[in-house]
């Protein structure tokens, strides 16, 4: 039995830019993880249909149209009335840096803007699956 | 646990469904609890399958078949099956891009899978998916397996009609003679029909089909297409449903799910099987009870192999 780790990989909102979405995809296909690659503007309501019928653990969400205040929270939100808060969330794109704390207020796991180590990633979401599935288990 | 998901499951929630695939796809100790509870409910759902080369449109076919499926009043289950990395376990699961049209829609369910090590086609676990579905109320399932150029025969042992995806470049009248997943086509399809060479590609696999021999007297047909288009859809509706119907009338329909059963049933045997004599070298029991006798010559590889079957338990 194993328990892999699966990914949605989304890009909600209006900007066509997914080359940051596809590197993410790609490294963590190579970290051994299921990705859910799900293409350019999804709605909030799409993403988390989505993780809720591949039983996503995470959602990595990558935003460059500067809406990330509207669509993230709305996200979360949607999980909440699902009951599914406990899949993890993760921001990336341009995220500035005075919003990245209110997005994480508003229960976003961990925010990766450009320049991060897509191993780092990889690290993170691993330690974090491991951390829920602990809450879970006890 | 098992009895609280299939409560939700039965109330419609998406994510209980969800949660039990992953179990069964993670072949959890409780997989085989899980398929004996569900099993009495199910009502044998027809299931589709769609095989081809990577990129010749099954998505999308199954896309703008979706919505054909729905005005016959189904509730629809596709699975979608991408490759698993031999080398890192990942997977890039991409099928739902073409499906997006459906994201919101309570009759279509879409589940991804990644092959996970198996090479035919599917998932080791697509079937079991499938009686998920069924269980769920999903009453047609869709399969859809990874790009397959030429062999992959998984789809065959799990669906009632199989639909081989061609595109017009597949190669002349040779490739379309060769042994494989041409062989297991009920319907053919060639997708993208208005490119260069369409025709070509219809005459060779229609060549093909009059050279050959058709146990059941079906002679599959081929169907021009162009998904993103949306042509050829009612046409492949009409062949899907003559084959049907051409298939129980003769009683072949039934005639296949008893010999799917019997090798699914087989391949579960053939995996318990697999898993004793992985146990077997694991916890050593074969150098305990035999290494000995066979470096002495008082036994010998196949004995001590057929000796070590007749007696389980000492695997």
């Amino acid at each position: 039995m194993e328990n892999k780790i699966r990914v949605v990989v989304a890009k909600p909102g209006l900007d066509g830019h997914d080359r940051g979405a596809k590197v993410v995809a790609r490294a963590l296909r190579d970290a051994g993880m299921e990705v859910i690659y799900t293409g350019l503007r999804q709605t909030p309501e799409q993403i988390v249909q989505t993780a809720l019928q591949e039983d996503a653990d995470v959602i990595a969400i990558s935003i460059l149209s500067g809406a990330h205040m509207a669509l993230i929270p709305k996200i979360i939100e949607l999980l909440k009335k699902e009951e599914a808060e406990d899949i993890i969330v993760l921001g990336g794109g341009i995220i500035p840096e005075e919003d990245r704390d209110k997005l994480l207020d508003a229960g976003v796991y961990s925010i990766m803007g450009p320049g991060t180590d897509t191993r780092d990633i990889a690290r993170i979401i691993k330690d974090a699956v491991k951390e829920r599935g602990e809450k879970i288990a006890s | 646990m098992i009895d609280a998901l299939l409560e939700k499951i039965k109330n419609g929630n998406p994510r209980a469904l969800a949660r039990l695939i992953s179990k069964v796809e993670d072949e959890s100790p409780e997989l085989p609890e899980i398929i004996a509870r569900i099993y009495p409910h199910l009502h044998s759902t027809l299931r589709v399958g769609f095989t081809g080369p990577p990129g010749a449109g099954k998505s999308s076919l199954v896309n703008k078949l979706l919505p054909l499926f729905k005005k016959r009043g189904h509730r629809i289950g596709v699975i979608a099956v991408d490759p698993t990395s031999p080398f890192t376990g990942g997977a890039i699961l991409g099928d739902r891009i073409r499906m997006i049209d459906h994201q919101l829609d309570n009759d279509v369910f879409i589940r991804s899978m990644g092959t996970r090590g198996s090479l035919g086609g599917l998932a080791q676990r697509s079937r079991d998916v499938a009686k998920l579905l069924d269980y769920a109320g999903y009453d047609i399932i869709l399969f859809e397996t990874v790009g397959s150029g030429q062999v992959g025969s998984d789809i065959s042992k799990s669906a009632d009609a199989v639909a081989v995806v061609m595109v017009p470049e597949g190669g002349d009248f040779v490739q379309t003679m060769k042994a494989g997943i041409m062989e297991l086509a009920d319907i053919y399809v060639v997708n993208k029909s208005d490119r260069d060479g369409a025709n070509h590609m219809v005459r060779s696999i229609q060549g093909m089909v009059e050279l050959s021999v058709f146990e059941t007297g079906w002679r599959p047909p081929t169907v021009c297409t162009q998904a993103n288009a949306d042509v050829g859809m009612d046409e492949f509706m009409q062949k899907l449903d003559e084959f049907i119907a051409y298939q129980k009338e003769n009683g072949l329909f039934e005639k296949r799910r008893r010999e799917q059963l019997i090798m699914e049933v087989g391949d579960i045997l053939q995996d318990l099987l697999r898993r004793q004599v992985k146990s077997a070298f694991d916890t050593g029991a074969i150098e305990d009870v035999v290494l000995e006798k066979i470096i002495k010559h008082e036994s010998d590889p196949y004995t001590a192999a057929h000796e070590l079957l007749e007696h389980k338990t000492s695997l």
